[in-house]
């Protein structure tokens, strides 16, 4: 289904360039309950042609991954994986987010700035055995999924658009990430 | 041991996967669909009758975004589009919704370039393979050319071209033809293994072939494919002679992903090929030879395990090209073909389970070819190496045989293996 991969490409080059910027000191920690929650307030994944593509009605998928490193960088990461889909109500006219794991959680009635805060309070690292004092490094990955459907023939063999696509790597920088990252701190 | 290892491996993981949850509904799954609109309307006409049912069936139930993700994909293979926008707003009524499906102008012609093959091996250098494509509205004609030393056990050179009419018959049925005309050359072991195989048919010097036949879509994803494969060969030896190895085709195939809800994917493909050549078909080469594949696959983007097993027998006197070589780019991969078996097998097994994980790709292959009546060696190989996106991505490898004595490594780079 190519139409809806290009749609989404074109939706995902639209979203604005400052959506993507990094700023360390955005990203804020929290630890609740031996769990590591962070908070990025800048963090705005609904804007632009992604609004309009889930005001039509249609969904959006997010990976969340969120990493935490303590003691030093080179030590073991603890990382953490969701998958939210976001959709837009055509009638109450608020988002929804849903989350892929069981127990499935979900929220509705939430604004474009409620879906990556309502997110971000539903993943989070485990912190035991990490002492008050130890230097940590968080980092907070957000991608949008695309779905991919190969047909039959691309599946078979490469054609040179795509060989272009493999040596240039256009891939890499494109605007579908958005990237947070703090550290050294402490919890 | 170590199979069974890995089998327990690839089972835990099917396991945990198959209990990945349901994937959270479109919130709008709550609303009943009043009506779907193609647009622009005079696009209905070109859909096909059980499209017109499927888009009528909607209305009135309630919005399933995987029906309409079906739908779309369906209606953008008729309609040779690759851009559907897909809209959806409020009914007149409360509680309902109208979905409207945008398709994008599309070129009346297309054209593509494939490259099917493109490898480079320490042991065959390079093999090498180009398409070019033009389709128009469910016809696809092909011409290419290709110069391949890894598949069988000579080099074969030349040019290829083929018709396709597919989407026939509500989208059960395709037909076409296709036609090569190649050059071999032979690795000197052939030459001296065939003095002392005296049941094996000589080399050739041209092989001349043209292969119609029809696709028939029995139930998605399963198909049979059936034709004839006509061949004309000039034999080289005793002296320079043409003869004709003409066979009935038939291939049997299940190929289906399946798009996990935690953004992963399944693959499977299997199929069972039988090439028949009888007297009837006034053939010089009389022969039954059946294929058996299977491949399963589990994975991310990021990461993908792959099983797969393929065994094949030949009764009869079978041409030097359907005989079964390992030891390529696709099999026993740090394995020479020409150390394994020269001429090939009348009969082979081979299972592979190749994992990647990022850019980082193994390949563990276990194999045998051989002779009737002989006893089966298997054969054990691992790979290493790189590649740059997925399977059939830019890759380069190392592989090993796995054996005592002296391990000379295997080189490949390229793409599709």
């Amino acid at each position: 289904m190519g139409g809806r991969r290009d749609v989404l490409k074109l939706l995902v080059a639209g979203v604005p360039a400052a959506a993507v910027a990094v700023g360390a000191e955005t990203l804020q920690l929290r630890v609740s309950a031996d769990k590591l929650f962070v908070t990025a307030p800048t963090l705005a994944l609904i804007q632009g042609p992604l609004l309009q593509h889930l005001k039509n009605g249609n969904t959006a998928s997010f990976d969340f991954n969120l990493s935490l490193w303590a003691g030093s960088k080179n030590s073991t990461r603890r990382p953490a994986f969701e998958r939210f889909v976001v959709s837009y109500d055509l009638w109450e006219e608020k988002f929804s987010v849903a989350g892929l794991r069981k127990p499935q959680v979900s929220a509705s009635r939430l604004t474009a700035q409620g879906v990556p805060a309502w997110c971000l309070e539903h993943i989070s690292v485990p912190v035991t055995g990490i002492a008050s004092n130890a230097p940590v490094w968080a980092k907070l990955e957000v991608n949008l999924v695309e779905k991919q459907n190969k047909s039959d023939s691309e599946e078979n063999a490469i054609n040179l658009a795509s060989l272009v696509e493999i040596f240039s790597n256009t891939n890499r920088g494109s605007q579908r990430r958005w990237v947070f990252e703090t550290g050294p701190t402490k919890l | 041991m170590k199979l069974r290892t890995l089998f327990t491996a690839l089972m835990a993981v099917t396991t945990i996967w198959a209990q990945v949850p349901d994937p959270p509904e479109n919130i709008n799954a709550r609303y009943t669909v009043e009506k779907v609109e193609i647009a622009p309307e005079k696009l209905m006409q070109k859909l096909s009758g059980s499209v017109k049912e499927q888009l009528k069936g909607l209305a009135g139930t309630a919005f399933d975004q995987s029906k309409l993700d079906a739908l779309t994909s369906r209606i953008g293979e008729e309609i040779h589009s690759r851009s559907i926008v897909v809209k959806m707003e409020k009914g007149t009524t409360p509680e309902t919704i109208r979905v409207i499906i945008t398709v994008g102008e599309n070129k009346a012609y297309r054209m593509n370039a494939d490259l099917p093959r493109l490898i480079y091996h320490s042991k065959e250098v390079f093999t090498f393979g180009a398409d070019a494509k033009f389709g128009h509205r469910g016809h696809t004609a092909m011409i290419g050319v290709l110069t391949d030393n890894d598949m069988l056990t000579e080099r074969f050179s030349g040019l290829r071209g083929g018709y396709t009419r597919s989407r026939l018959a509500e989208r059960h049925l395709a037909f076409g033809f296709l036609v090569e005309s190649f050059r071999s050359q032979w690795n000197p072991a052939v030459q001296t293994a065939l003095a002392s195989s005296k049941d094996v048919p000589g080399i050739y010097r041209t092989r001349l072939h043209f292969e119609p036949k029809a696709t028939i879509t029995i139930i998605e994803p399963l198909t049979l494919q059936l034709g004839v494969s006509l061949q004309r060969l000039q034999m080289q030896y005793p002296t320079v002679r043409y003869e004709l190895s003409s066979a009935a085709v038939g291939t049997l195939r299940f190929r289906q992903r399946w798009e996990l809800k935690s953004g992963g994917h399944q693959d499977l493909d299997a199929s069972y090929d039988l090439r028949s050549a009888t007297r009837t078909l006034d053939t010089d080469f009389v022969y039954t030879r059946h294929q058996y594949q299977a491949r399963y696959a589990i994975g991310t983007k990021k990461e993908e395990i792959a099983a797969s097993f393929q065994a094949g027998q030949i009764s009869g006197r079978a041409p030097l090209f359907e005989r079964f070589v390992l030891g390529n780019s696709k099999t026993l991969r740090g394995w020479n073909k020409f150390d394994l078996d020269p001429l090939g097998g009348d009969r082979m097994a081979h299972a592979s389970v190749d994992y990647h994980y990022r850019g980082f790709r193994t390949v563990y292959d276990a194999g045998s070819v051989w002779r009737h009546g002989q006893n089966a060696k298997v054969r054990h190989s691992i790979a290493l190496g790189f590649l740059s996106g997925g399977p059939n991505s830019f890759t380069a490898m190392v592989a090993f045989p796995i054996r005592d004595g002296a391990i000379e490594p295997i080189l490949m780079a390229g793409i599709n293996f």
